[in-house]
């Protein structure tokens, strides 16, 4: 039966080629805008999400509130840090954006000054999926060493780097020892790795910490670790809560301040794909009593033959929401074409694979379901309307 | 005797414009026998197609009962209307009242949608009946690509669709060339020799010979109610 009004309404639509469409690309716009919103922020979340798993749970994170310019941070704060209870280890590295050249080409870079004594190495290869995957590791007593990240080594440059060849980082010529596996993200794998000592040499930084990440002790909470050490460099500096220049962060912490930013810019996204699609919504309904109207006589005929109430109405809505179906169909083609655009230039000009288009089945079943119910919702009215005509009435109807 | 199939028991019809109340009928008494050609003559504005609005169940009488199969339908919801109209009535306009967007196959085929007919037996059905009216070639022309004339031979195909026992026609003649109107009361004497109701509504004076029983009405009540010896 259902088929049957499909067919009777496919008829109708080709008729009115023109208005079906116009009316389809306000639903298709609305769609589309939902599709690659949600997606895009989804997948940030979603790579946000997964950044932090891979730092386990039972690590701290010491950050500057503000990341301009040089840190608050110094190494004193680090040795500080070390003494307080339940923290095993704790160690500092310099993350600075920094010109690294390669064959006359001249692009910039994650410069990360790594300690190499064996506490911090441990840190931070629990803390990442650090995995050298060409030539070897620093070591101790490495000086002009270079290690690359995948992305720094292959795609960075026209030419890939391999190991053994010679960059140039801040004017001071470096060797490369080795390749870093990908982490997945472009950001840290744009990484460029030197010892501490040489970083610092090179950025005249030699008290600074940029970043200092803690490792708790086993049967510690990080959580109160977390708050001694902020008590512990609150002291140290003669600061308060509110004016410390600093976070000290457990990973939980850090995954939730985010994921609340995340909520929110979600709640503006779809405030505004709801707007649209309202606005698309409105553009069916109006179509509807247009066509209502237009289709009083044959609404007659319909019901002359045989037509009840009840089956004009389900003609009517069947049209209204084929119309909004197919816009959310083509709106979430375009949605993901859109979204993953989005992606390629974020990669491209940002150098930063967070922004992930994240596609479930869940966000495209709902999309089309929800585009149906906008169908059946915005042609309701109108689909009342011209099934409690009378059939003399409107056979009687003249354009 | 023969069998009551429609019958007007003192319908009364008054349509309300507001300001003016308009009686269209006045107090109709008309009884249909299965197996007649009844044609209900009149100028316009006597009350003659409100009369066949009602014996075609499309519209319900201010008083009065219509009985259809001596089922009293005055008060039945439009639903129950539409689905006794469905199975039991074809109808068949003036004006074609064809669906434009629709083949000839799928106008012939919507009373069928309706009563819930699967579609090949639909499309065999309407195959056939579109035959029988001579517009085997026509399957798939849309009204407008076909001439008035076979507009209403569509029209009477689909009217048949439900195969039903009582056949309305209002004017079917009327926005028709000579030609093509015989044609047409051609089909439909020969669907009465076949056994159908037919009622047909007119003012033409010259399609009187057509009909077994000819009712006169002027302002909305029967003059004239006369049997004919063909």
């Amino acid at each position: 039966m259902i088929l049957d009004y499909f067919n009777i309404i496919l008829n109708d639509l080709k008729h009115k080629r023109l208005r079906s469409w116009l009316t389809i690309i306000g639903i298709i716009i609305s769609i589309a805008s939902i599709v690659s919103l949600i997606s895009l922020a989804q997948g940030f979340k979603a790579g946000v999400n997964k950044q932090f798993e891979n730092m386990g749970s039972d690590k701290i994170t010491i950050a500057p509130k503000i990341f301009v310019g040089s840190s608050p941070l110094t190494k004193i704060d680090l040795e500080k840090v070390k003494q307080v209870n339940g923290v095993k280890s704790a160690s500092g590295i310099i993350y600075k954006i920094a010109p690294l050249t390669f064959s006359n080409q001249r692009k910039y870079a994650y410069l990360t000054g790594l300690p190499l004594d064996k506490e911090s190495k441990e840190l931070f290869e629990s803390m990442k999926s650090f995995k050298i995957v060409e030539g070897r590791d620093l070591k101790p007593g490495d000086k002009y060493k270079i290690l690359l990240g995948s992305y720094a080594a292959d795609g960075l440059f026209d030419k890939r780097i391999k190991v053994g060849d010679s960059v140039t980082l801040l004017g001071k010529k470096f060797r490369v020892v080795g390749i870093v596996g990908s982490f997945g993200d472009r950001e840290d794998d744009s990484a460029v790795y030197v010892p501490v000592t040489i970083a610092r040499n090179l950025l005249n930084e030699p008290n600074a910490e940029d970043l200092i990440f803690v490792q708790v002790d086993k049967g510690s909470e990080p959580e109160v670790v977390a708050k001694s050490i902020e008590k512990k460099l609150d002291n140290l500096y003669g600061v308060t809560d509110k004016t410390e220049p600093f976070l000290v962060l457990t990973n939980e912490d850090l995954s939730k301040r985010i994921n609340d930013l995340l909520i929110v810019v979600q709640v503006i996204f779809l405030g505004i794909a709801f707007i649209s699609i309202l606005v698309g919504g409105v553009g069916i309904t109006t179509t509807m009593y247009t066509s209502v109207v237009e289709k009083t006589k044959e609404i007659g005929i319909m019901k002359a033959v045989g037509a009840r109430n009840s089956d004009i109405l389900a003609i009517f809505l069947a049209e209204s929401s084929l119309i909004s179906l197919i816009g959310g169909i083509i709106g979430l083609g375009i949605g993901v074409v859109l979204a993953k655009l989005v992606q390629i230039i974020s990669v491209r000009a940002m150098a930063t694979s967070l922004i992930q288009v994240y596609l479930t089945w869940q966000l495209l079943l709902g999309v089309l379901v929800f585009s149906l119910f906008i169908g059946l919702l915005s042609g309701l009215s109108p689909a009342i309307k011209a099934s409690k005509m009378t059939p003399v009435k409107a056979l009687r109807f003249s354009m | 005797m023969s069998k009551t199939i429609v019958e007007l028991d003192n319908v009364t019809k008054t349509y309300d414009l507001g300001k003016v109340k308009v009686k269209a009928l006045r107090g109709i008494n008309l009884k249909v026998k299965q197996g007649e050609f009844l044609i209900i003559m009149g100028a316009s504005g006597s009350g003659k197609s409100t009369c066949m609005n009602m014996i075609g169940c499309l519209d319900v009488p201010t008083s009065g009962r219509v009985l259809l199969d001596g089922i009293n339908i005055s008060t039945l919801s439009e639903s129950k209307l539409a689905l006794i109209r469905g199975r039991k009535i074809g109808f068949v306009f003036q004006q074609f009242n064809l669906i434009p967007s629709m083949t000839a196959l799928e106008n012939v085929e919507l009373p069928m949608i309706f009563q819930g007919v699967d579609k090949k037996t639909r499309r065999e059905r309407a195959t056939k009946l579109l035959n029988q009216v001579g517009l085997g070639r026509r399957l798939e022309h849309k009204p407008n690509e076909l001439s008035g004339g076979e507009r209403q031979r569509v029209a009477i195909a689909r009217a048949l669709a439900n195969n039903p026992s009582l056949i309305l026609a209002d004017e079917p003649t009327g926005n028709l060339d000579s030609k093509a109107g015989r044609e047409v009361m051609k089909i439909l004497t020969d669907l009465h020799k076949e056994g159908k109701t037919v009622v047909m509504v007119t003012h033409d004076p010259s399609l009187i010979n057509y009909a077994d029983r000819i009712v006169h009405i002027k302002d909305g009540i029967i003059l004239k109610d006369n049997k004919r010896r063909k």
